[in-house]
């Protein structure tokens, strides 16, 4: 790794989300996390605040030395004992063992009809947020893209990576890859699950952004959106995706607002919504708030887990597919 | 309209892009990580020769005022600090130090050194006191976060009353949009608000921020986030550059490019044993015996190539230039500076 490069300056501190809510301290931030603890092994092993990263990059994309900042803590949470798992993550490793998804699964409109393409929800989409799901998935129909949605495919493994569980994350990408080898494409909603089915897969699969960017769709929307930019589709995947996700919307003729830290966390990821609720929605609150105070009718993204954690601070947040339909 | 592509995010990058789009120039600027201009005390400490008018256009914006003239201030650690334009609470009108300041201090935060700046005002001919506020935050914690809710601020002004002071130092904490909290906390405890000048915080950071939207603003394409790994070259001309971000890597054509990299870090100039690089492989670089003064090598105006051939569009500007009279605190100035020469021999290219 590349932790000697740090200079010291704390521009990643001043980028950290967790660290910079009120309810973050307790974590020491990227540099301790990312720089200090993987280069001084001999200090005490840090435990479960190891877990209190979004993984959301910012830091990274701070770091003027080009530190692997996100890496280097993620590779922290696999070291980890059984003993230091949070209990919010326990039941995510329950619920992979009898349904292989990390919440239990409430979608019923599974397609199983033998088309070339796969429409991959991720368990957000099939437990929490069903009527995402659907919308995009009678998206991609009106589009004229068949899909399958398969109830054979289980979690992508990206959510037990960032618990440290490498050896279930394995486990499901063997289970999925026999899935996806009945298919010629992969879409999906979640940029979480994109990333992993391409870093670690090798698939080239396509997050719904992609698949809408070549599409011309019309919005349905009335109304002033701003937008939450997610952190895995501008600093995970592309930042050019994340730069369409805002052209597709106003080429659509969505009234798009730009707001400043749009881009920012909005605390949902790395595991933070199981593993510290309290911080986690801390964070979405203060950036709810935030929204709130342009006077926006509501939100637009691109990721389950920023609908979940945001729309639980009650204010309208619709999935970029549940914004947009095809061109009439 | 010609498209030119600028590399580098920081003041040289910004500011030159800022110009060209000015001049109906289609500019993407592509850029990745802090620059410089984010760590420096956020004020531009001497007056830039060339370009001093349009730099002040350039950093005109609706939330923090500047004041420009002879100036002085106090770091965080209560040392003087002398410059030419500042954001209105950093500094005084140079000769009009007040009598008396009360350094005010978070319980276990170093972003103000009481004991020290106590000691450093008073050898100055300053009256110190010192105010401690019944708050603590962690030291890793910025403090923009603690002083996020209405409820810190005014448990700050109420504090502030009690001081006897002409003047109150506070820690940088204010990010750019809330520069106005200070004009408040000014008129509410009636005495004047000093923000120390601090790098590497706050102050910074807003100087970058405030520059990144008045390039936005004037429709500079701005691709944070993304690398330039190679550039096209053929002959003496720049065609294209590669740009990865994420998992993508895009080819891209242009006109022309600036290239204002910065110092020595990681996507700058490489350190090559005991010697600067050029990480195109393309350009000279001129060597210089003082670490500060390296940098690209130009004749006329633009980049040279190894071969000694001179550039038809590629210009450097910033801190990545050769510059014999560089010195210490020169930085913002130099650079801004920099980057209008850099223009203006593209443009007469």
């Amino acid at each position: 790794m590349n932790e000697d490069r740090c200079i010291k300056c704390g521009s990643c501190t001043r980028a950290c989300p967790v660290l910079n809510d009120p309810l973050g301290p307790g974590f020491p931030g990227p540099r301790g996390a990312g720089v200090d603890a993987p280069r001084f092994p001999e200090r005490d092993s840090i435990g479960q605040i190891a877990l209190m990263c979004t993984m959301c990059h910012a830091c990274e994309w701070a770091c003027p030395s080009g530190i692997s900042l996100t890496l280097s803590m993620l590779r922290l949470r696999s070291g980890l004992n059984e003993a230091d798992r949070l209990p919010g993550h326990r039941r995510m490793m329950d619920n992979i063992a009898s349904c292989g998804r990390t919440v239990s699964t409430e979608f019923k409109g599974w397609r199983e009809e033998g088309n070339r393409t796969l429409y991959f929800p991720g368990c957000i989409g099939l437990g929490r947020l069903t009527h995402l799901t659907e919308a995009a998935s009678s998206l991609l129909t009106a589009l004229g893209v068949s899909h399958d949605i398969s109830s054979a495919a289980v979690c992508c493994g990206s959510p037990l990576l960032k618990i440290g569980a490498t050896g279930v994350a394995e486990d499901l990408r063997r289970r999925n890859m026999e899935v996806f080898s009945r298919y010629d494409r992969v879409i999906t909603s979640c940029p979480g699950c994109t990333n992993q089915l391409r870093e670690v897969y090798g698939i080239r699969a396509e997050h719904m952004v992609e698949v809408l960017k070549g599409s011309d769709p019309r919005s349905k929307l009335d109304g002033r959106w701003a937008l939450q930019v997610p952190c895995h589709l501008k600093r995970g995947l592309s930042p050019w995706a994340a730069d369409d996700m805002a052209s597709v919307l106003v080429a659509a003729g969505v009234d798009v607002v730009r707001v400043p830290g749009e881009d920012c966390c909005c605390g949902g990821g790395g595991g933070m919504l199981a593993g510290f609720p309290e911080t986690s929605s801390s964070i979405a609150r203060n950036k709810v708030q935030m929204y709130r105070s342009t006077g926006v009718d509501g939100i637009i993204t691109a990721c389950p887990f920023c609908s979940l954690n945001l729309g639980r601070q009650g204010i309208r947040v619709l999935d970029i597919g549940e914004a947009l339909a095809p061109k009439r | 309209m010609s498209r030119v592509l600028v590399i580098g995010n920081g003041a040289a990058g910004l500011f030159s892009s800022w110009l060209l789009a000015r001049k109906g120039q289609e500019v993407v600027l592509v850029g990745r990580g802090t620059p410089s201009t984010s760590m420096s005390t956020g004020c531009i400490r001497t007056r830039p020769e060339g370009c001093e008018r349009e730099m002040a256009e350039f950093l005109v914006n609706e939330h923090m005022p500047w004041a420009v003239g002879a100036r002085a201030g106090l770091s965080k650690i209560g040392t003087p600090f002398r410059c030419w334009m500042a954001p209105s609470h950093s500094t005084w009108k140079y000769g009009e130090a007040p009598g008396s300041v009360t350094v005010v201090s978070i319980e276990g935060h170093p972003a103000i050194h009481v004991r020290i700046a106590s000691s450093l005002l008073i050898a100055q001919g300053i009256r110190a006191e010192h105010l401690s506020l019944p708050i603590a935050v962690p030291p890793e914690v910025p403090l923009t976060a603690a002083f996020r809710s209405e409820g810190s601020w005014e448990l700050l002004a109420k504090a502030l009353r009690t001081t006897s002071s002409d003047a109150v130092l506070l820690p940088a904490m204010v990010p750019l949009r809330e520069y106005g909290r200070l004009d408040a906390l000014e008129r509410q405890c009636g005495r004047k608000v000093l923000e120390a000048v601090t790098p590497l915080g706050p102050p910074g950071l807003r100087l970058t921020e405030l520059m990144h939207a008045r390039a936005a603003g004037a429709g500079v394409t701005i691709w944070d986030g993304r690398r330039v790994t190679a550039l096209d070259i053929k002959g003496d001309t720049v065609r294209g550059a590669t740009v990865s971000g994420g998992s993508e890597v895009k080819e891209v054509a242009t006109d022309a490019a600036v290239i204002a990299t910065g110092g020595p870090l990681v996507d700058g100039l490489n350190i090559k044993g005991r010697e600067l690089d050029d990480p195109f492989g393309v350009f000279q670089v001129a060597r210089s015996t003082d670490a500060l003064r390296g940098g690209y090598a130009s004749r006329e105006g633009m980049m040279v190539r190894v071969d000694g051939r001179r550039m038809a569009n590629a210009v450097a500007a910033g801190d990545c230039v050769y510059s014999e009279r560089r010195d210490h605190g020169s930085g913002l100035a130099g650079a801004l500076d920099s980057a209008r020469m850099a223009v203006m021999a593209l443009e007469g290219a």
